[in-house]
């Protein structure tokens, strides 16, 4: 399954909202899979992107350590800023720290 | 709230324009404008507009007793104040700026209407538009930080503009919201409005948990983020909430480039007692070509944004993100 980000939130992605839909909608859903295959996060035509937005994104699910987050999510097409900023929230993200969601479903 | 314009007000000096601003919690407006040339930073002409906006907002009365008919206060008019303020001005009709070198006031309040904004910031740059990725990545995180933390109804007042001269951009968010050290109080230990400052910068830290790092929608980086951009840029970085200033200064040869993750660790000049504001201001310079050392800035964030409680915590066996 492939997702392109920019039909969702726009060349430059930092909408919030629209990424928490994306994760409750989309992201999760996958994860909770029996055998998950491949989740593509497509970011051709995102410019750029805010740490804020990835986080709302994907942190939630890399956090959690009931499922292999990053076993399933691959994010395609980032250029040299978008995948620096991904990189960051996926380090951090596996540091023990956080408050895990309210309505996460794990 | 009464704000007498000084005769120029950047963020270096930016105390010029603090000592100006009295009675800060009147939500009547008076704005006095010298005949007198001056210069104001975008965060000064931002600051004014929101507390036209919460005098609207709060059924209280505008007050411009003169508008003198100067060049800087036509450049006010075309920032779009007077249009903020309701307050009819002698000017005639502003014009789109051909060069494309600022982008006028603007009031955000929701999550849609940041969206729009930031499409709008590409004729700032229309001559090079990779040089919007820094001005749009600040603008995001600072208003999107006044739309979830200023309070019920918060919004955000902003402004950018390019000084080619000086190679840099300048940024104004102001809102005339809860403050920081409001926000900051429902899930952490801070009493005064400096050291709720500080500890907003600290990454990992936001008002929505008092868990360290964040949850699922708030990382608690924003200003963290944007305060080591101005940093990396060698350039000013300035808030200013309740009686809390701290000005981050420009970065010295000598300095090490690395980032300082802790405010008071940092080269700053900092005030308690200089002035009240009735919410949240951030004001900071860019260099113009920060796109061409983003990526390079986002290397070292990477490195930077874990390490204050990665030193207290056990070292995890971590996986990478798969790219193709």
């Amino acid at each position: 399954m492939r997702v392109k980000i920019v039909e969702y939130a726009g060349s430059f992605a930092e909408n919030k909202d629209t990424a928490k839909k994306l994760r409750t909608r989309t992201i999760l859903p996958r994860l909770r899979q029996e055998n998950p295959e491949d989740l593509i996060l497509d970011f051709e035509g995102v410019t750029g992107t805010t740490q804020s937005f990835v986080h709302a994104l994907v942190a939630d699910a890399i956090r959690n350590p009931k499922v292999d987050a990053l076993d399933v999510l691959v994010f395609a097409n980032c250029n040299e800023v978008v995948q620096s900023v991904i990189e960051i929230v996926v380090s951090y993200a596996q540091e023990e720290w956080g408050e895990p969601a309210a309505d996460s479903p794990f | 709230m009464r704000i007498e314009i000084p005769s120029g007000a950047r963020l270096q000096n930016i105390e010029m324009f603090v000592r100006q601003v009295t009675e800060p919690d009147t939500p009547d407006l008076q704005l006095i404008i010298p005949r007198s040339y001056f210069a104001l930073h975008p965060v000064v002409v931002c600051a004014i507009a929101a507390a036209g906006v919460r005098a609207i907002r709060e059924g209280a009365s505008i007050n411009v007793p003169a508008i003198p008919q100067t060049h800087p206060v036509r450049y006010l008019a075309r920032m779009g104040l007077f249009d903020v303020l309701g307050v009819a001005h002698p000017f005639a009709q502003t014009e789109h700026e051909p060069a494309g070198r600022f982008i006028p006031l603007r009031t955000v309040g929701s999550g849609r209407e940041l969206s729009d904004f930031i499409v709008d910031l590409a004729p700032l740059f229309h001559a090079d538009p990779e040089q919007a990725e820094p001005v749009k990545y600040v603008l995001a995180e600072l208003v999107r930080n006044t739309l979830e933390h200023g309070g019920l109804g918060a919004s955000a007042v902003a402004m950018a503009q390019a000084f080619p001269r000086a190679g840099t951009v300048g940024i104004g968010v102001v809102d005339t919201g809860q403050g920081i050290l409001s926000s900051l109080r429902s899930s952490h230990s801070v009493e005064r409005d400096l050291e709720a400052i500080h500890l907003a910068m600290r990454p990992g830290i936001t008002g929505a948990t008092r868990r360290i790092g964040g949850n699922a929608e708030n990382a608690g980086a924003g200003l963290f983020f944007c305060k080591s951009l101005a940093y990396i840029s060698r350039e000013y970085f300035v808030i200013w909430s309740g009686n809390g200033i701290f000005k981050l200064l420009k970065r010295r040869d000598r300095d090490r480039a690395a980032v300082k993750v802790r405010g008071d660790d940092d080269r700053a000049t900092r005030h308690e007692d200089l002035g009240k504001w009735p919410g949240t201001l951030v004001g900071i310079d860019i260099a113009s070509d920060a796109y061409a050392t983003f990526a390079g800035f986002m290397k070292q964030m990477r490195e930077t944004y874990g390490l204050d409680v990665r030193a207290q915590k056990k070292q995890v066996q971590k996986k990478r993100a798969r790219f193709s």
